[in-house]
């Protein structure tokens, strides 16, 4: 036991941050430079706004089967049900998808000039953009569980049991490249994470689309303050007294006052009018009739709203006006089809998500703002290569991505999977074909890190998972 | 441990220095007052503060009836009709980062701006609810903002103060007998009681003043964070 005397001078210490402390002794530079020194976010790149990248996350939830997108087989090829890999494409209710298969030999699409092999379920965005898509093949997601492989994917390291660790990809970004927008990090019914980085650049996380209406205007605009009050309120919040200077220790009180101006425009009502989809079609704005026309979304049709198409309309929306610098959304939806409802509903789902992102990709290159894009599709995992007992997939460990945009070489593909079991193979990272000995086995870590190394931004947040530079993605 | 005596040492002349020019401390000449002392298990020294945190959300779902005398932020139901719990998962309560112990296990407890906004949204419909109720309510026992003054004071200053010190230590826990930490929310009050012009049947001047007394005492940062 020690005992220590307790004054009014300790006690006032006790009240006190590092920053402070510092700034009390003239230290307030040192501070900053102390500060930046210990963050993750050293040798921030100096990024304009007007050009700063902006990174679009497409997560298919439930874990998709990538013999219909990513990493096909040949349906004539691996006709027999009971060998290692079966595509049985045939089996699907998804009429786009059987059409595929009469339109194309084996079901692989590959349009003239692709020098990647697609399934199926990606017949349009292959036949779209299949030059500026960058396919990854035989990633090991090191995990059949849904929670710990959607975490893995979004932080770029392994959860601890079932948290997540780290902070999420967008959310790295976002802290790199700075906080221009609004709502720098938009993100549509997934989670997101944010440890350690500034508090901006967490994810605004929304559960549904018509969550916007309620984030982005006021609630009870009947009780709206004048501009008098609002004048009198702002001035005794921002003005910290004594209480709240001793609040403000660790730079939290700070913080919430440096989040209001943000929340102002939250609440003004200025960006919802990009946002407003839920209007009848006659009231809809000339600018969002012409979105949801061109995202094939019926206005007032609920089914609609709720769909890819959507999603991807937000995104394209979210990119355009410059209301976000990362958007993650969900392109899919409860596909996690261990039963036959596998063969009704996974290739539409997964087709019409592919669907919406070539859209997507499409609208983004229209509006000018493509080059400033990186766009990543994923899964927490893939689906089995061989159809289970109740005419389902159930979930394995070799997953695919795709990515696309910024600093990514396109018509590429990355990694290849067992011809035999559709396990994992080691790649040669200069030039991405799969090898047989001395390859390295793509990990998500690796997809982060080579992605932000694409767009400029440094990845040492995950220095201690030891990420290999994918050099065969980079443009 | 000698060069960390002096750096504390230091630091305790910085602190000081830097509390009395911001008007929140003692003098730099006054002797240090002894409070005796306390036992401590292996801790080299007492940590330099405690870490402050901002409200969960059940937290603030419990903590804002308490001062509002058992009102509730409600907004539209987003599926039925009527006004229901906005805490509720289907209506703000998942969109505030509330887990539902199934996809979302961690609450995230930073500040961030969406938080910002729905808390000026909620101080507004509160606030709303408690001066309507005040407005009615005859006996200043179980009035909320106005339990040291009648409904349509505005004159007498010493109420006034004394009404703005209970209410600094409903709302937010903080003890005060000095005007001073009074006159930035007096300032609300007389600003609000001189421009205002028109009023909602029932209230006066005196409760569109107290009205916004509430706002900035629910929207102030010392409400959320402790």
């Amino acid at each position: 036991m020690k005992k220590h005397h307790i004054t009014k001078l300790s006690r006032a210490i006790s009240t006190l941050s590092r920053r402070r402390m510092l700034a009390a002794l003239g230290l307030g530079t040192g501070a900053a430079m102390f500060g930046q020194a210990l963050s993750p976010s050293l040798a921030r790149a100096d990024f304009d706004p007007d050009t700063a990248p902006i990174l679009i996350s497409c997560y298919f939830n439930g874990g998709y089967d990538q013999l219909l997108a990513f990493d096909p087989r040949n349906n004539d090829n691996y006709a027999d049900e009971n060998s290692g890999i079966y595509p049985g494409y045939q089996l699907h209710a998804d009429s786009d998808v059987l059409q595929t298969l009469g339109d194309y030999s084996g079901g692989i699409v590959r349009p003239s000039g692709c020098q990647v092999d697609f399934g199926p379920a990606a017949r349009k965005l292959a036949e779209t953009h299949y030059d500026k898509l960058c396919v990854l093949r035989g990633m090991d997601m090191g995990t059949l569980t849904h929670e710990v492989g959607m975490r893995y994917f979004l932080t770029g390291k392994f959860p601890r049991g079932l948290s997540a660790s780290g902070s999420a990809l967008p959310t790295v970004m976002v802290d790199q490249v700075g906080t221009h927008a609004p709502i720098p990090n938009l993100v549509m019914g997934m989670e997101s994470y944010n440890e350690g980085l500034a508090p901006a650049a967490s994810g605004l996380r929304l559960n549904e689309l018509d969550d916007l209406a309620s984030v982005l205007q006021a609630l009870e605009p009947e009780l709206a303050l004048d501009d008098n009050a609002r004048g009198l309120i702002d001035g005794y919040v921002a003005g910290l007294d004594c209480h709240g200077q001793r609040l403000d220790a660790d730079g939290r009180v700070s913080d919430y006052l440096a989040n209001r101006s943000k929340a102002e425009v939250l609440a003004s009502g200025e960006l919802f009018q990009y946002f407003d989809f839920f209007k009848p079609a006659n009231q809809l704005s000339t600018d969002v009739k012409a979105l949801l026309d061109y995202f094939g979304v019926q206005p007032g049709n609920q089914r609609d709203l709720q769909s890819a198409k959507a999603q991807a309309a937000l995104a394209a929306q979210a990119a355009v006006k410059g209301v976000s610098q990362a958007i993650s959304i969900q392109l899919a939806t409860g596909i996690d089809h261990h039963d036959d409802t596998y063969q009704d509903d996974h290739a539409a789902a997964v087709r019409e998500g592919l669907d919406s992102m070539s859209l997507l990709i499409s609208y983004l290159e229209e509006a000018g703002v493509w080059d400033r894009c990186i766009l990543v599709a994923w899964s927490e995992f893939a689906r089995t290569p061989r159809i289970n007992g109740r005419g389902g997939r159930d979930h394995h460990l070799a997953s695919s991505c795709l990515v696309a945009g910024k600093g990514i070489a396109g018509n590429r593909v990355i990694g290849a999977t067992e011809d035999a079991t559709f396990g994992t193979r080691g790649v040669d990272l200069d030039t991405g074909e799969a090898v047989s000995e001395g390859g390295v086995v793509l990990r998500p870590p690796d997809v982060h890190a080579t992605m932000l190394k694409a767009i400029g931004v440094n990845y040492e947040h995950l220095s201690n998972n030891d990420p290999q530079i994918i050099d065969a993605m980079l443009a | 441990m000698k060069k960390l005596t002096t750096t504390m040492t230091l630091a305790a002349l910085g602190i000081v220095a830097h509390l009395f020019a911001s008007g929140c401390g003692t003098s730099p000449d006054a002797d240090p007052v002894d409070l005796g002392s306390v036992d401590t298990l292996d801790a080299e020294e007492p940590p330099a503060h405690s870490s402050t945190r901002r409200m969960t959300i059940d937290q603030l779902q419990g903590s804002v009836p308490v001062v509002s005398g058992g009102l509730d932020w409600k907004t539209q139901a987003k599926k039925g009709s009527g006004m229901v719990n906005s805490y509720e998962p289907e209506q703000l309560g998942a969109t505030l980062g509330r887990p539902d112990y199934v996809m979302v296990l961690n609450e995230p407890a930073e500040v961030n701006s969406l938080y910002v906004k729905f808390a000026d949204d909620m101080a507004r419909y509160v606030c709303d609810a408690i001066v309507e109720r005040d407005a009615t309510t005859s006996s200043a026992d179980t009035r909320v903002m106005t339990r040291f003054v009648d409904n349509d004071e505005t004159e007498d200053s010493a109420k006034i103060n004394e009404n703005l010190r209970y209410l600094l230590l409903r709302f937010l826990g903080q003890y005060t007998t000095s005007e001073e930490e009074t006159a930035n929310l007096k300032a609300v009050f007389d600003g609000t009681v001189a421009s205002t012009t028109e009023l909602p049947p029932g209230s006066t001047r005196a409760l569109e003043g107290w009205r916004n007394v509430c706002v900035a005492l629910y929207k102030t940062p010392a409400f959320h964070v402790y």
